[in-house]
């Protein structure tokens, strides 16, 4: 029972807090009048036993303090206390409150923003039912010095039968196809899929089924299956759409099914359409590296054992089947795999850090602006103290003034990062990007900046509020209020915040300043073609409709003469695959060498290309000629090789004339008529690969997919995008059906391949210009202040005959050692950690010189300008009213 | 010179009040004089031990507060020894007499 009058007991007191504070006084007024009578019956006159009295009791005002501490919860009603005051006091300095708020705002809003991509792309679980089940494989080659590569069909189907860690394996491949039908020709993506993968993924349908086990065999899989977005889209979310027949790519395909909302996950917001990926393609040649392998885990199975036993049996299989050559497993979890691609975890993880280091300059810059304030509060808390205030409930005081402000700078800080989210998610949808998950505030990032702001409000409140109370009673009452807190601790205090925020300024600016290189870096590399004023759009060519290699052919020839006809076109070509559009290694071989030679056998990007090709793009050829229009279909089969696939398989021999065959059913072999300069195929940061190219004119791939899609290329006089309506309109002229999908300026497609780089850039740079913003201020703040406290004294030097260049020598050597100081450490954390970017950076080092040199200079100039002001302030201290105000 | 006044062994305060209640209620001031008289002028208590132990006491619910009047004819607080203060009085008492006894076997002994 006792806790529960503890309890009422505590509780009342907080209600009738101004009847017990009354009762309290009443009882030591009572003690204090009962004692002085004491005195007076023992004899003493009444006034000194009055005092008596008084002096024998002491403080009263302590003592009512330290009773109050022992009511119980008595900290509640303190917290109460103290929220009151602080807000009364934040109100009372607008000014104040609104430069911490917003210096607040800034750092905790960049990391409230940058947390929420941190979590949604490493903590939040993937939106797959038991995500942690499901695993990615691709393989890798050592003799082709790749890391990770599309799977070879046959391999997986050996994968699928043999394994014993697995529940399922399954395969697809993404394609685009003509959809024709009720609407214009649209192309839509077709993704081919064994009816195992639905079953790792554990699709759902909204509508009808999914595929059964047998219905990827010729003849059961004209079917389709469309995702819930393609449905409402196209299909008006009908539900009689379930056993309709739409044409792709020509081909009539029966509706089954309509996947549940949300079902696709990472690809729900694009217009899908699912097919069965015949088995019969997937048998087709084990160099024929074209399918993405995804499989899910028996329960128990950890992804190490999975490694272990997929190692062993891909040995064995290889061993048994020499076409697979070397190439290797790979196994990653789906979370690895999604990590990989953009954004990379480590830009991500970066960003987390630069933005960690704003906010520790925006904690030092509060930190600053307290301590400036805490000098005119000084005499506030003197008396404070001499009331009877404890220190210890001071500073719980002053803390709590710091953490309604970090609260009030978090809050709005929040609302920053919302809105700066929200324009990220519509700019990245304008660029056309698809992020696999969704990057925005959900309750776990709302309660990460909840934690971080209160952590911030105890950084930034903690060292003055320990400061600000340790004034000495007696001489901060004695003294003026501007000397009250002006001891040499203090001054410590601000210089190691100007320091430090120096220092991170510092490492923060030479990180953008590496990243800003970088970029001039790739800009400049020359990606062996010339994007410039180029057009680039994707057909396709039914099988339907363009059932053999002539009509094929002979589209293409129409084609480019109607294009090259139009005005404003230079050139025109084609190839199956543009550079910066994907592509697909092939197995090669040189004719004539032992198979065992190491220059006999390997990979190479394998490129069908029209006659104007090089023309067109602006490659350049180094040795022998390019293809002629002599070079047709029953002529001599030929070849082009890029200058790495000559280095490569020829190191030291003329390629020219030599006889090269490559994995695919094409006329071989191809006997080599010329090289040509590399093209950087896959972004200008990747590697130059060894590429073959063939002439169209003799012969198609006949893929996995239902059509031949063909890039081609227009190069325009002027703004390429003005050509792409009539560059459409002679294309319908040959075939109405005609779809079109990727239509834009190649350059475009460069740029995109710059994305990431371009984003961590601008991210890096405005990150450390608010840093940068800040710790001007910061330094700025502290030098303004220190003039301010030392008028008297500068006046008297003045007075006494110093000379303006003494003065500005003062005030300015003070700024500059700290800023002096504040760039050693800079410059030592950025040489320590900058390392740490070398896989981040293209073709410049973590340590470049000229950054290093070019941004300390830079920082060195804006803290001279930030101190530069106070001390022409110094300088103009009229030595009279300084003296007079005090 | 003369012998020191002994002072209050830290943790009688709290012994000594409840002692003193036991015999009914008393408000601060008499709390104060009747440990003085009680003591024969050998302790005096503080006012600034008294009155946070009296609040403390209160908090942990061995006292309770009432008003009356005091000797003086004024409205004054009274407090007064509850259950749980009884308790503890005897329980502070016992250790108290365990400690005497013990304390005082050591000074006999050596």
């Amino acid at each position: 029972m006792s806790w529960l009058r503890r309890f009422c007991y505590g509780l009342g007191g907080l209600f009738s807090k101004s009847r017990l504070e009354r009762e309290m006084a009443d009882e030591m007024r009572e003690h204090l009048e009962e004692r002085a009578e004491h005195y007076i019956q023992s004899g003493l006159p009444p006034e000194e036993a009055g005092h008596a009295a008084q002096r024998s009791f002491g403080g009263v005002d302590q003592l009512k303090e330290r009773c109050r501490d022992q009511r119980g919860w008595m900290w509640l009603e303190n917290l109460w206390r103290d929220v009151s005051f602080g807000i009364r006091m934040l109100h009372k300095n607008p000014g104040f409150t609104f430069t911490a708020v917003t210096v607040l705002a800034l750092g905790i809003g960049a990391n409230t923003a940058i947390f929420s991509a941190v979590h949604a792309f490493m903590f939040r679980p993937l939106p797959y039912d038991h995500p942690e089940e499901l695993v990615v494989f691709s393989e890798n080659s050592q003799e082709k010095h790749i890391d990770r590569f599309a799977v070879a069909g046959p391999k997986y189907l050996e994968w699928r039968k043999q394994n014993t860690v697995l529940q399922e394996l399954g395969a697809l491949a993404m394609g685009t196809q003509n959809l024709t039908g009720a609407t214009e020709p649209m192309p839509v993506v077709t993704c081919q899929v064994t009816p195992s993968c639905l079953r790792v993924w554990r699709f759902h349908p909204a509508l009808g089924r999914l595929f059964a086990e047998n219905e990827d065999q010729a003849g059961k899989n004209q079917l389709v299956i469309l995702s819930h977005r393609l449905w409402q889209a196209r299909f008006g979310g009908r539900a009689d759409v379930i056993g309709q027949t739409i044409r792709l790519d020509g081909k009539l395909h029966t509706v089954v099914g309509v996947l549940a909302d949300g079902g696709l996950a990472n690809w729900d917001g694009s217009e899908i359409a699912l097919v069965p990926l015949p088995v019969e393609k997937v048998r087709d040649g084990p160099g024929v590296h074209y399918y993405q392998v995804f499989g899910r885990l028996k329960p128990g199975v950890t992804l190490g054992q999975c490694r272990a036993e997929m190692t062993v049996l891909t040995g064995r299989i290889n061993k048994q089947e020499p076409r697979f050559g070397d190439w290797g497993v790979v196994v990653r979890s789906l979370r690895e795999d999604e990590l990989g691609e953009w954004p990379g975890w480590q830009t991500i993880l970066l960003l987390q850090g630069a933005v960690l280091a704003v906010l520790l300059i925006a904690c030092a810059n509060t930190a600053n602006l307290l301590l400036a304030r805490a000098a005119t509060r000084g005499k506030e808390i003197a008396i404070r103290l001499a009331m009877g205030g404890s220190r210890a409930r001071l500073i719980r005081q002053l803390l709590m003034e710091s953490l309604l402000l970090a609260l009030l700078g978090g809050a709005a800080g929040v609302a920053l990062a919302a809105v700066g989210l929200e324009a990220a998610n519509r700019w990245l949808a304008t660029q056309g990007i698809v992020l696999w998950t969704a990057v925005g505030l959900d309750p776990d990032v709302l309660a990460f900046s909840v934690g971080l702001s209160v952590l911030t409000g105890v950084v930034f409140g903690l060292v003055p509020a320990w400061q600000t109370t340790k004034a000495d009673v007696q001489t901060a009452l004695k003294g003026t209020s501007r000397n009250a807190t002006g001891g040499v601790a203090h001054r410590r205090t601000l210089d190691a915040l100007v320091v430090t925020e120096i220092g991170l300024a510092l490492m923060l600016l030479i990180g953008a300043g590496l990243f800003l290189r970088s970029l001039v870096q790739l800009r400049r590399v020359n990606p062996g073609f010339n994007p410039a004023n180029v057009l680039a759009l994707n057909v396709s060519l039914t099988e339907a409709r363009y059932p053999g290699d002539e009509q094929r052919n002979q589209f293409v020839g129409s084609a480019l003469e109607r294009l090259q006809a139009l005005p404003g076109v230079r050139g025109v070509a084609v190839s199956d695959l543009l550079p910066l559009r994907g592509g697909s290694s092939w197995d090669l071989w040189v004719e004539g060498r032992k198979p065992d030679a190491p220059n006999a056998y390997g990979g190479a990007q394998l490129r069908r290309i029209s006659v104007d090709y090089f023309r067109t793009l602006g490659g350049t050829l180094v040795r022998g000629r390019t293809f002629t229009a002599s070079d047709r279909r029953g002529s001599e089969s030929v070849a082009i090789i890029s200058e790495s696939l000559a280095k490569r398989y020829f190191p030291g021999e003329d390629p020219i004339g030599a006889h090269v065959s490559t994995g695919d059913s094409l006329a071989n072999p191809h006997t080599v008529v010329g090289v040509v300069k590399d093209e950087r195929l896959f972004g200008v940061t990747s590697q130059p690969e060894p590429v073959i190219y063939v002439p169209t004119a003799q012969g198609w791939f006949k893929g996995s997919q239902t059509s031949y899609t063909l890039d081609v290329a227009i190069r325009t006089e002027g703004d390429p995008l003005a050509l792409v309506k009539p560059v459409q309109a002679e294309i319908r002229a040959l075939d109405p059906g005609m779809a079109f999908a990727n239509v834009q300026p190649l350059e475009r497609s460069v740029t995109d391949s710059m994305l990431s780089q371009r984003l961590s850039s601008f991210m890096l740079g405005s990150f450390s210009l608010t840093a940068l913003l800040l710790a001007a201020l910061g330094i700025y703040g502290v030098m303004a202040n220190a003039v301010s406290q030392r008028r008297i004294e500068l006046g008297i030097r003045i007075a006494l005959g110093a000379q303006v260049s003494d003065i500005l020598n003062l005030v300015l050597g003070r700024g500059l050692r700290l800023t002096a100081l504040g760039l050693v450490i800079g410059l030592a954390g950025a040489f320590a950690l900058t390392r740490f970017l070398e896989s981040l950076l293209f073709d410049i080092s973590p340590t470049d010189p000229y950054v290093f040199a070019g941004v300390t200079l830079f920082l060195c100039a804006i803290a001279l300008i930030a101190c530069c002001l106070p001390a022409r302030q110094a300088t103009k201290v009229n030595p009279v009213e300084a003296l007079q105000s005090e | 010179m003369p012998p020191k006044k002994p002072e209050l062994l830290s943790g009688t305060l709290d012994l000594l009040i409840l002692r003193v209640l036991n015999g009914g209620p008393l408000h601060g001031f008499a709390i104060a004089e009747r440990i003085h008289v009680l003591s024969r002028d050998v302790l005096t208590v503080e006012e600034g031990s008294l009155y946070p132990a009296l609040y403390r006491m209160e908090a942990k619910g061995w006292i309770e507060p009432k008003w009356g009047i005091s000797p003086r004819g004024r409205r004054a607080k009274l407090y007064a020894l509850t259950k749980d203060g009884r308790k503890q009085l005897e329980n502070e008492q016992q250790i108290w007499n365990q400690m005497v006894f013990a304390i005082g076997g050591v000074l006999k002994n050596t």
